[in-house]
């Protein structure tokens, strides 16, 4: 006599000595599971972050970018704006106090440095007469005059321009 | 990000894992099996929406990714050597029932592919034929002829080899 879903009498029992079968124990565990889905969705919105970080970065990045590739133009770089270039008073035995040293900050002293790389020591600044024996005096090796008007060194020690 | 909510994903792993791992065995040795099943759990937790069937949907993704990952030369080179140390139960052993554990196996395992897997569907998997048809894509009619089918000759071959148990 067929069954409602079309089977015989014998294929029921059979269906059921079947279905009283067990699938054996799963190697999956339901912990690494959760992990696993805990995981990934911590990686995602991490992945969020890292790129918000990286817009970020870039912005910065480009915000800097125009100061320190500014574009040199005629001979009005040629001469150093006012309260750049501070020359030393006084005696040139005694040495320069701290505060009144040429202390270039890096933009000023690249600019500096690509005008000399551009047009020799040409380009650096005239001194002017009453500072004749400052620091800018002729015939002091140019390296030093870098080396001291870049970094503000103490170049005092027994030294005599 | 996930989109099912933890209680609703263990709910559905407690009552389908294990299943599931039985229905992907027929393609998969044992360890490949449970890493096809856990991430067909994980794609489950990341759809946008609930399926409105969430068993079957269950079923039919783990189809797909099993037999496809079957059909890899590569892996199923790596899985003949893993299988070698692997123990391949499909059933738990119960001295209640009247079908021995690897009696069903062996049983399982001499019917054609088509039948085994209707077989396991709709007896360890609990799903109706109509659930059936939408993962196998195969008629209603086949279906169920195909199982009626692999019922007869399980039982006859059952008979030829135990028949005192079965009577």
């Amino acid at each position: 006599m067929p069954e409602e879903n079309g089977l015989t009498h014998e294929q029921a029992a059979f269906e059921s000595a079947l279905s009283a079968l067990a699938p054996a124990a799963g190697l999956i565990s339901r912990d690494r599971l959760m992990f696993q889905a805990g995981r990934r969705a911590a990686g995602s919105s991490g992945w969020l972050w890292r790129c918000a970080t990286l817009l970020l970065a870039l912005g910065l990045g480009l915000s800097l970018m125009p100061r320190t590739g500014r574009p040199i133009r005629g001979n009005a770089l040629l001469q150093p704006t006012a309260g750049t270039l501070q020359l030393a008073q006084g005696p040139t035995t005694q040495p320069p106090r701290p505060d009144q040293r040429y202390r270039p900050t890096g933009a000023e002293y690249l600019h500096l440095r690509q005008l000399v790389l551009q047009r020799g020591v040409a380009a650096l600044p005239v001194p002017s007469e009453t500072s004749s024996d400052g620091p800018w005096t002729r015939g002091r090796p140019l390296a030093r005059l870098l080396n001291e008007h870049a970094w503000g060194t103490d170049d005092s020690k027994g030294e005599t321009p | 990000m996930v989109h099912v909510d933890a209680a609703a994903l263990g709910q559905w792993f407690g009552a389908y894992a294990a299943r599931l791992e039985l229905y992907a065995r027929q393609w998969l040795a044992p360890m490949e099996a449970a890493d096809a099943v856990q991430e067909v759990f994980l794609r489950l937790a990341a759809q946008k929406s609930q399926p409105q069937d969430v068993a079957a949907w269950l079923f039919a993704a783990l189809r797909n990714r099993a037999i496809s990952q079957a059909r890899s030369t590569a892996r199923r080179r790596n899985r003949e050597q893993r299988v070698a140390g692997q123990k391949d139960e499909w059933f738990a052993e119960d001295p209640a029932t009247a079908i021995d554990a690897a009696t069903a196996r062996r049983l399982l395992s001499e019917l054609p592919a088509e039948q085994r897997e209707v077989v396991l569907l709709k007896i360890w998997g609990g799903l109706s034929f109509r659930q059936i048809v939408e993962i196998v894509d195969r008629p209603l009619t086949s279906i169920r002829r195909e199982y009626l089918a692999a019922l007869d000759v399980m039982r006859e071959r059952m008979g030829e080899s135990c028949p005192k148990k079965m009577d």
